[in-house]
């Protein structure tokens, strides 16, 4: 089932790419908009915009396979970063109300980790807030030279090994965490909340 | 995405709260009132507008600081601007009082003798908001107030004696990855601005609203749409609805004609062939812009179907050229795709191609059409969707947006040019989703995508061109990059930082040798402005690495071998004085 797109209120920041679904959807409904669907609009709107939240699905970002959940083997060694929004299992609902839930997804070499990294990964699977301590640009890449998280605007790079510790760039400060878990055997889930202030 | 947010949103806009503030230490008495014939005719004690005049010279003709004893330049006084990020604005000086933009949506008002702060003004940034171009580059005088464009895309009016904000319009939605970085253009009572966001796929436009009420006068896109004049060199599609055509600076303006020049950036996404191969007017020219109506009333373009990420972002300057006999007024453009553009204006609007030479290494156009100016391209070096091309000069261009400037008493354009600097790309597909980036390079190509041509021995150069004669006339060059605009003066000098050491120079406008130069806090990015007060001449700049020349020297880490410099951030406003 697709998941349910909350519509635009006046009033609220709401991410674009929902906006205009979340319109087309309302156009699609038609006669069927009712008082209490709004009601809902705004519960779900609220949902959109809290931070991620312990046993959120993650859900593809853009491209081809945007909204679906994304699971462990979606995920390669050596493969660019996704971004993911979360999305909260129970209503369905995408936490895309803001750009700060943007999450940049990635595997990498799990021996890698150090101590205090490695608790809240998953085989190598790590979450990052995508938003970039800088100015806040979406985190989007991997250096493979640097072998490091990469943000296009500035060029600040983040060690995922460490925390997210920044390598160089105008950025002073980490990438905050994103914990992750398994839910039974193959689901993959947020953990908890982001480990530090997400942005700037 | 305009659609959503046109009726109620925009009109909600226009009443957003105003989350500026205002502090006002000193309010300004005895303000003298920026009037246009002020602007249009400027004192040489005064920085009225960013380039100092209408046409764009970057010239004052002060001249008690001068070849000759610029050597004893010194430090008169400093403010630090408490904040981060490319400081590029110049300082703007009405009869004694300073103000500077700075990044983070701020703008100071200060003693020009002595630095004493008299307000700052501070509008807070969305929580939400991405900065890719997280800078400022001036500020607008007209009447007794001051206009600023924000990386929020909101266009306030000040009360340059207060600080205080009159209005406040949402020019566009930053959600939609709008925003504006230039100093908007005061012209028969209005404030014009364009916007940025050519990275985000938006669909640009030059927007000129009324300076005493903030309503929307007109708004000329840059990119037509179907139907509209210039619409048939986009594909068959909606292509051109994230067509991009940014604005990055101040158009130049002739009051003598009515008519504005505005440099227009490069089409979305970069590869021209997911544009349909076709030419995408107006992206990459300069347009010509009735200030009165918003009509576009004359236009040339560059370079068609831009697929190198050349924002053609200069507006051209306006200056007398002689050509075979003929002395006429011309449009004089240092264009980012490594060619100066000599073009006749017309009083009617329609521009005239006159002639184009490379001022840099360039690989990519192999020729110009003698009457029209279209250009020809070397296909091997012609970027596409699936197909990687290396191309010189960089994205970067042989002259990003700093300013050059002209000097009547030398008669010499001067550029802040780099060479030997080249690009590879390659486009990938990518979906379009309003307020993400819309390349469509992937980023790790852009990433690695730098190098330095076979034999290079310097980056970073300022050239002087006589254009009468189309020669060079002299040229200097720096280690690395330079990302600095230049002022001349009628002393004889040109002042200029760019370079990543830290200093900014004082060089002869006739020899280009540096008589002077000074280690600042970090690098100087920003347009040099020069003004007096009491009789005393100061040169003022604003030192503040970040944006672009912060890309430019990682890229340049990563490529030079054994190369580690890293420049400083944090803003600091000097002045200089002679002792
Ligand atoms: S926003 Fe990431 S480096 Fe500037």
């Amino acid at each position: 089932m697709k998941a349910f797109r909350p519509a635009r209120s006046f009033g609220i920041r709401w991410n674009r790419r929902r906006v205009v679904q979340g319109v087309l959807g309302l156009g699609i409904a038609g006669g069927l908009v009712s008082p209490d669907a709004w009601m809902a609009d705004a519960d779900a709107a609220e949902i959109a915009r809290q931070r991620p939240q312990d046993g959120d699905q993650l859900t593809f970002f853009g491209g081809d396979r945007d909204g679906e959940v994304i699971a462990p083997a979606d995920l390669s060694l050596g493969e660019q970063p996704f971004i993911a929004y979360p999305r909260d299992p129970s209503s369905g609902v995408i936490r895309d109300g803001s750009r700060l839930n943007q999450i940049t997804l990635l595997r990498v070499d799990p021996a890698r980790f150090d101590d205090r990294t490695r608790p809240g990964t998953v085989d190598g699977i790590i979450a990052f807030s995508a938003t970039c301590t800088h100015q806040q640009c979406p985190v989007t890449a991997w250096d493979e030279q640097a072998e490091a998280l990469f943000c296009f605007c500035h060029r600040s790079r983040f060690d995922p090994w460490n925390a997210g510790k920044v390598v160089n760039g105008p950025a002073t400060r980490k990438l905050p965490r994103l914990p992750l878990r398994l839910e039974g055997e193959n689901e993959l889930r947020i953990a908890g909340g982001f480990s530090g202030r997400v942005g700037n | 995405m305009r659609g959503l947010l046109t009726g109620t949103a925009a009109a909600a806009a226009l009443l957003a709260l105003m989350v500026g503030s205002a502090t006002s230490a000193n309010a300004i008495e005895n303000y003298n009132p920026v009037t246009e014939d002020r602007l249009d005719n400027p004192e040489p004690h005064n920085w009225l507008q960013v380039r100092g005049n209408r046409e764009g010279w970057g010239y004052s003709p002060l001249d008690q600081i001068n070849a000759s004893n610029v050597g004893s330049l010194q430090p008169a006084w400093l403010f630090s601007t408490g904040v981060q990020e490319g400081h590029q604005s110049p300082p703007l000086v009405n009869d004694g009082v300073m103000y500077v933009t700075t990044p983070m949506n701020q703008v100071l008002a200060l003693d020009a003798a002595t630095g004493k702060r008299l307000w700052r003004f501070q509008r807070e940034l969305p929580e939400d908001l991405f900065q890719l171009h997280p800078t400022n580059r001036g500020p607008a005088l007209l009447g007794d107030r001051l206009y600023v464009a924000l990386t929020d895309c909101f266009l306030v009016a000040l009360d340059a004696r207060t600080g205080e904000v009159i209005w406040e319009v949402a020019v566009d939605d930053y959600q939609a990855g709008y925003y504006m970085t230039l100093a908007p253009l005061a012209a028969k009572g209005k404030i014009m601005v364009g916007v940025s966001g050519g990275e985000y796929g938006i669909r640009g436009y030059i927007a000129a609203y009324d300076a005493e009420s903030g309503e929307e006068a007109w708004r000329t896109y840059t990119v037509p749409a179907p139907g509209e004049p210039g619409s048939d060199t986009w594909p068959d599609d909606d292509a051109w609805k994230t067509g991009g055509g940014s604005v990055w600076l101040t158009g130049n303006y002739d009051p003598e004609t009515g008519i504005s020049y505005w440099g227009i950036g490069n089409a979305a996404p970069w590869m021209g062939d997911t544009r349909g191969g076709m030419d995408n007017l107006y992206t990459t020219s300069v347009m010509a812009v009735n200030v009165e109506s918003g009509a576009l009333v004359g236009h040339h373009q560059y370079h068609w179907n831009d697929s190198w990420d050349w924002d053609e972002v200069s507006p051209p300057l306006i200056y007398d050229v002689t050509r075979d006999g003929e002395t006429f007024k011309a449009l004089v453009n240092v264009a980012r795709n490594g060619h100066i553009y000599l073009l006749k204006p017309t009083a009617e609007g329609p521009i005239e191609f006159v002639d184009a030479w490379n001022y840099v290494y360039s690989n990519v156009i192999t020729a110009f059409d003698p009457d029209t100016g279209r250009v020809s391209y070397d296909d091997n070096h012609w970027p596409g969707t699936g197909k990687a091309a290396l191309f010189c000069p960089s994205l970067w261009g042989g002259k990003d947006w700093p300013y050059s400037a002209y000097s009547p008493d030398t008669g010499l354009l001067y550029i802040p040019a780099n060479e030997n600097l080249c690009s590879t790309l390659e486009g990938a597909e990518e979906k379009y989703v309003p307020g993400e980036l819309y390349i469509g390079v992937p980023i790790p190509v852009i990433l690695g995508g730098f190098s330095l041509r076979e034999g290079w021995d310097h980056i970073g150069e300022i050239q002087a061109w006589n254009v009468d004669s189309g020669e060079e006339v002299w040229s200097k060059d720096f280690a690395h990059q330079n990302w600095g605009p230049i002022l001349a003066t009628g002393g004889g000098v040109l002042f200029s930082g760019g370079t990543n050491d830290h200093m900014f120079r004082a060089h002869d406008a006739a020899t280009g040798e540096t008589l002077w130069e000074y280690p600042t806090n970090s690098g100087v990015t920003a347009s040099p402005s020069t003004y007096s007060v009491d009789g005393k001449q100061y040169v003022a700049v604003q030192s503040g690495w970040g944006v672009d020349a912060e890309r430019k020297q990682d890229v340049l880490r990563g490529i030079i071998p054994g190369y580690d410099v890293h420049v400083p951030q944090g803003g600091v406003i000097w002045v200089f004085a002679l002792p």
